[in-house]
């Protein structure tokens, strides 16, 4: 005869996995972002910027990267933006299939 | 209580057997679809292999869709399974207590039971547009019936004997609705949770199909629209993926711990 666990510990269980997994995924984003941005020198003002991508963008990207700035044209896998807010820049800039962001002179 | 509920100890070979019969099912499953491919001769748009799937799967993935869909998917799952609950449990209460509102509510109740939240979606896209709010409203009206009508059966259920000796020893109605009434009904309101959390998956593919530009649904949708069959599949396989876990870690668990806690369980070693 075996003692058997309560029903709710895997729910427990469960939750703890989903938890520490978006904390981690998060911190692993912000640190990402963080890294991109200061190699690309973001600044506290707006400013025009070339994201590159891991593949060229989807329908789902240029949606989302047009929710940050004004985008100006798609090449390949970089994206030119406008008047990007920077705080956007940096949100947008979590995820993962975000390569590089460079200044860009704009047009 | 539960925690002591006592059971023979299971050998881990006879624990394993079951899941991987299962396991071994999908593996043959899989390996006919594959098999299958060639012989039909199709194109991949049309019919698509098991590793087509799992190339857009992977793809998906790669391109940061597939998460930010489940996310928002699940999202707007939690967040219309909690409201269609609520106020599942609270009308169902009502109505199951009180005359009045059983005589006031329950026809109402019952004409908007017959109309499935798919007749209702193109108006709640008039009222509310295309959105967070269409998908949530279609979702909880999806949750609210099941719910509801296993909280009647619940309140309805509870033995007259139990609210009388409450009732005798000065109980208040409160008391006996918080101590007597709530617990009794608990494993049929969370049977409803469980029916209606099932149906929700259903509600929320077809809300996020008509009314999202994101999310599983809209994924489904999308796939299908530009010949990205086996997109489609993944989103398919995700919902199904996913309402498995729930139901696994989370509604299944708080069921049984619910029946065990409130419900009609024996302990094994008082049965004899």
């Amino acid at each position: 005869m075996t003692q058997r666990r309560h029903p709710l510990l895997q729910t427990a269980a469960a939750t703890l996995a989903v938890i520490v997994t978006i904390g981690a995924w998060t911190a692993w984003g912000r640190m990402h972002a963080a890294g991109l941005l200061s190699a690309a020198g973001v600044g506290a003002a707006k400013g025009h910027y070339v994201l590159t991508l891991t593949f060229a963008p989807e329908g789902f990207h240029v949606t989302r990267l047009q929710a940050i700035g004004r985008l100006i044209e798609v090449h390949g896998a970089d994206v030119f933006l406008m008047d990007v807010d920077p705080v956007a820049l940096r949100d947008a800039a979590t995820a993962y299939w975000i390569k590089e962001v460079r200044p860009w002179p704009g047009r | 209580m539960a925690g002591s509920l006592a059971a023979p100890a299971v050998p881990l070979r006879r624990r394993l057997e079951r899941p991987a019969k299962g396991a071994l099912g999908i593996l043959l499953f899989l390996l006919a679809w594959q098999v299958s491919v060639p012989l039909v001769g199709l194109e991949p748009y049309f019919y698509p292999a098991p590793s087509d799937v799992a190339a857009a799967f992977a793809d998906l993935v790669r391109k940061g869709i597939l998460p930010v869909y489940v996310i928002d998917s699940l999202e707007r799952y939690a967040v219309g399974v909690a409201i269609g609950t609520f106020a599942g449990i609270v009308l169902g209460v009502l109505i199951g207590l009180s005359a009045t509102a059983s005589r006031l509510l329950s026809p109402t109740i019952n004409f908007l039971f017959a109309i499935v939240e798919v007749a209702w979606i193109p108006i709640f896209v008039i009222w509310w547009g295309y959105g967070y709010k269409t998908i949530l409203i279609a979702l909880t009206y999806v949750v609210f019936f099941p719910v509801l009508y296993n909280t009647l059966v619940g309140v309805r259920t509870v033995p007259q004997p139990l609210i009388n000796a409450v009732r005798v020893l000065g109980g208040s109605r409160r008391q006996v609705l918080a101590n007597v009434v709530l617990p009794a009904a608990l494993p049929s309101i969370i049977t409803g949770l469980r029916v209606g959390a099932g149906f929700a998956f259903r509600g929320l593919i077809f809300a996020e199909i008509v009314a999202a530009k994101t999310g599983l649904g809209y994924l489904i949708f999308e796939g299908a629209q530009t010949q990205q069959t086996a997109r489609t599949i993944v989103g398919m396989i995700s919902v199904g993926l996913l309402w498995l876990l729930i139901d696994r870690f989370y509604l299944k668990p708080v069921e049984r711990a619910t029946v065990e806690r409130w419900g009609l369980v024996i302990e094994a070693d008082q049965r004899t």
